[in-house]
């Protein structure tokens, strides 16, 4: 096993405990931190792919990520703040006004 | 024929386009009165002028043509949409765009105080194209383009006032009965484009006057073609068991009655008949036929006209009976004859609408005769007019109508006996009888009306078509006088270079001079002497003695509309109502409910997925993202 399959086995993982996080956590916080948890399994893979084709562009992507994701970050805390003002929880089974 | 005599590219499509010219400019201009009328009345003049020079070329050409251009074609069904015109159309030409003209000139007049009379002028000249359309066609298709123009505007006209429903429910019935016949039409253009493969008139009589070729037809094709077309002759034509129509028709305006109802379009099924008479001529039992449907006819319309109050009605009555007295010449074998009368009848039928038009115009829209009387004063000039429609309808010695009539008598007598022409003498001894109950009750005794007391003479627009006419109806019979009395022939020597095989008839013995001089004895005698009876029963006023069986069966039309109601009108009700339920029930409903049911599933499955909870939707967002790689994967 080479360091890159290692390298991409971690991603996955990381990739998979957050996307978990995500699906089954109550907290909106919590789940919150499984999104970071998957774009951080992607940025593993992303630098890992510049570094197996010898040039820059996976990691300079990463960098946009970074950035994005702590905008989103910024933007769904700021949401949590009106939905816990509107709802006065943090629970998303509390949330079913999307519901058909 | 001697296609050197054919003259090619003769301006023929250019005598159907004026009128429709008219229709389209006084649609689109709707000018004020008069000037539609005047603007109508020109191009239908136009028109006559052109016919008259087309008509002049005739003594050295034997047809003339226009090529025209090709309409449609369908695998090998081709329709030309061209013109040809031989002697015989060259005259009913003039009478159409002749006599069309003095009615145009005449309703000018007559419709100026109507409230859109632009429109009726627009349908008048739209006839006018349709009826040449019929008349000049070289093709079936074009013929029975013309055939439903007139359709169209007799029903447009019937029903022009549609203010009143009863107009309305006249103009349908006619369309409709007239649809009935029109199957027959139908039937046999199927049958020539399925055997003859052309629908070309010249083509399929051409096909028939080669021995070869129509010795390889199955017997029964040329009798379903003649059928066909004597089934459609009997609606356009009304005979029976279609003329019911016809007397409904008088609620259109009385322009239209005498246009469409007398002179020209009730006459088509003669034209067809008499233009395509190689077939007929050959067709022994259906000639038969033909012959005693026309002669029931002919005594059902004179019955009926007996006991009539409207005077309208009794007009309309009578062309059905004349109508008759053309079937029964051409199931005599006499195309000639029926043509004529045709001819004839078209000057006298026209004169006494037009006149009747006047009378009903100078009582105020009041049409019955049992309120008239005493009119003779009142409209001198009418009255004249009204005089020589019925002494020329009646057959009075030396007027238009004794000479057709005549002939038709004699041709009866030479080909289907001595009773037969009896019967066909009875009824034209009613014409007389109730044409002169009419004319006694309108403008003799006294007034029997406020409105017949206040009557007035109508102005010289309406009565120049009347003196016109009158001379036509008193002359146009010397075009063929029967050889005992002179013997002029130019009406049938003009005629007959029309067809390419000899007229049937022709070589049967000549009846000798006495015989001849005693039928026609026998029928100016008796018309007279039947005037002179009803001149006195009704001098001093209406019958007033107590109802017959008889009187009242004549008087409700033999209830023949009674009974047409219950035997045909209600059944197809019926089952159309069973139809009409079944297919809204069952196709249009079942297609809607089928269509909202299915949304409603399709709905209710796709709503199972939407939980409301945004972690269901990232797990099936997921679960979709891992579809879409696996089957791009796949592929």
């Amino acid at each position: 096993m080479t360091t890159a399959h290692l390298i991409l086995m971690v991603a996955a993982f990381v990739f998979s405990i957050g996307a978990l996080t995500f699906f089954m956590k109550r907290s909106a916080v919590v789940a919150l931190m499984g999104v970071e948890l998957m774009l951080n399994g992607v940025n593993l893979i992303l630098v890992e792919a510049g570094q197996l084709h010898h040039n820059a562009q996976g990691t300079s992507l990463v960098l946009f990520v970074i950035l994005v994701a702590a905008a989103e970050a910024a933007l769904a805390l700021s949401i949590f703040v009106i939905l816990y003002r509107k709802y006065g929880t943090l629970t998303l089974e509390n949330y079913r006004s999307l519901k058909g | 024929m001697n296609e050197v005599a054919n003259i090619v590219a003769a301006p023929l499509s250019w005598i159907v386009l004026l009128p429709l010219a008219g229709a389209v400019l006084n649609g689109s201009l709707r000018l004020k009165s008069p000037f539609n009328g005047i603007l109508a009345t020109l191009l239908c003049f136009a028109a006559f002028i052109l016919s008259c020079l087309q008509f002049a070329k005739f003594p050295e050409a034997t047809k003339l043509v226009d090529p025209g251009y090709l309409w449609f074609q369908a695998g090998h069904v081709k329709a030309q949409m061209g013109f040809e015109l031989t002697p015989f159309m060259s005259v009913m030409l003039l009478v159409i765009t002749g006599v069309g003209s003095l009615i145009h000139l005449y309703a000018t007049s007559y419709m100026s105080h109507d409230k859109s009379p632009w429109r009726f002028f627009a349908y008048l000249n739209l006839f006018v194209a349709a009826m040449l359309m019929l008349a000049l066609s070289s093709d079936l298709i074009g013929v029975f383009l013309g055939w439903e123009g007139v359709g169209v505007c007799s029903y447009l006209l019937v029903g022009y006032w549609y203010e009143d429903e009863k107009n309305t429910r006249a103009g349908m019935k006619a369309f409709i009965t007239n649809r009935v016949g029109d199957l027959g039409f139908l039937v046999a253009l199927f049958v020539a484009f399925a055997f003859f493969g052309t629908s070309s008139v010249s083509g399929i009589l051409e096909w028939v006057a080669d021995p070869v070729r129509a010795a390889a037809l199955p017997a029964w094709v040329l009798t379903v073609f003649a059928f066909g077309i004597f089934w459609a002759s009997c609606g356009k034509s009304a005979q029976i068991p279609l003329y019911v129509w016809l007397p409904d028709a008088m609620a259109g305006p009385t322009p239209v009655s005498a246009l469409i109802h007398a002179a020209t379009m009730v006459t088509s099924g003669v034209l067809v008949f008499v233009r395509l008479w190689p077939i007929f001529g050959a067709q022994e039992q259906l000639l038969t036929l033909v012959f005693w449907v026309a002669l029931a006819t002919a005594w059902m319309a004179a019955l009926i006209a007996l006991t009539q109050r409207d005077l309208k009605k009794v007009l309309a009555y009578s062309t059905v009976s004349q109508l008759g007295f053309m079937f029964a010449a051409l199931g005599a074998g006499a195309p000639v004859a029926a043509f004529f009368h045709v001819v004839t009848h078209a000057c006298f039928k026209a004169l006494l609408f037009l006149t009747a038009g006047s009378i009903i115009h100078g009582m105020h829209d009041e049409k019955d005769i049992f309120k008239m009387g005493g009119l003779r004063s009142k409209m001198p000039l009418s009255h004249l007019a009204y005089l020589v429609g019925c002494i020329a309808i009646a057959g009075f010695p030396f007027t238009a109508g004794f000479f057709s009539k005549d002939l038709i008598l004699t041709k009866v007598f030479e080909s289907r006996g001595l009773v037969a022409y009896l019967l066909l003498l009875g009824a034209a001894l009613l014409t007389s009888f109730y044409m002169f109950r009419s004319y006694t009750l309108v403008f003799w005794s006294k007034p029997r009306s406020k409105e017949a007391e206040h009557a007035h003479e109508s102005d010289a627009t309406i009565l120049t078509p009347l003196m016109i006419l009158s001379v036509l109806s008193l002359i146009v019979g010397w075009l063929e006088i029967p050889h005992v009395m002179g013997h002029v022939q130019k009406f049938s020597q003009w005629v007959e270079g029309s067809w390419t095989v000899a007229l049937r008839g022709n070589e049967a013995a000549e009846l000798n001079t006495s015989t001849e001089w005693l039928l026609m004895g026998i029928a100016a005698v008796g018309s007279i002497l039947v005037a002179i009876y009803a001149f006195k029963k009704y001098s001093t006023g209406p019958d007033t003695s107590p109802e017959t069986v008889a009187w009242k069966v004549s008087f409700n039309k033999f209830y023949v509309d009674e009974l047409y109601c219950k035997f045909i009108i209600q059944p197809f009700r019926k089952v159309g109502c069973k139809i009409s339920v079944w297919v809204d029930e069952w196709i249009l409903d079942g297609f809607l409910h089928g269509l909202f049911g299915g949304y409603r599933v399709t709905g209710q499955v796709a709503s199972i997925f939407h939980t409301g909870s945004v972690q269901s939707y990232a797990v099936l967002m997921l679960l979709g993202l891992l579809a879409i790689w696996e089957v791009a994967r796949i592929w």
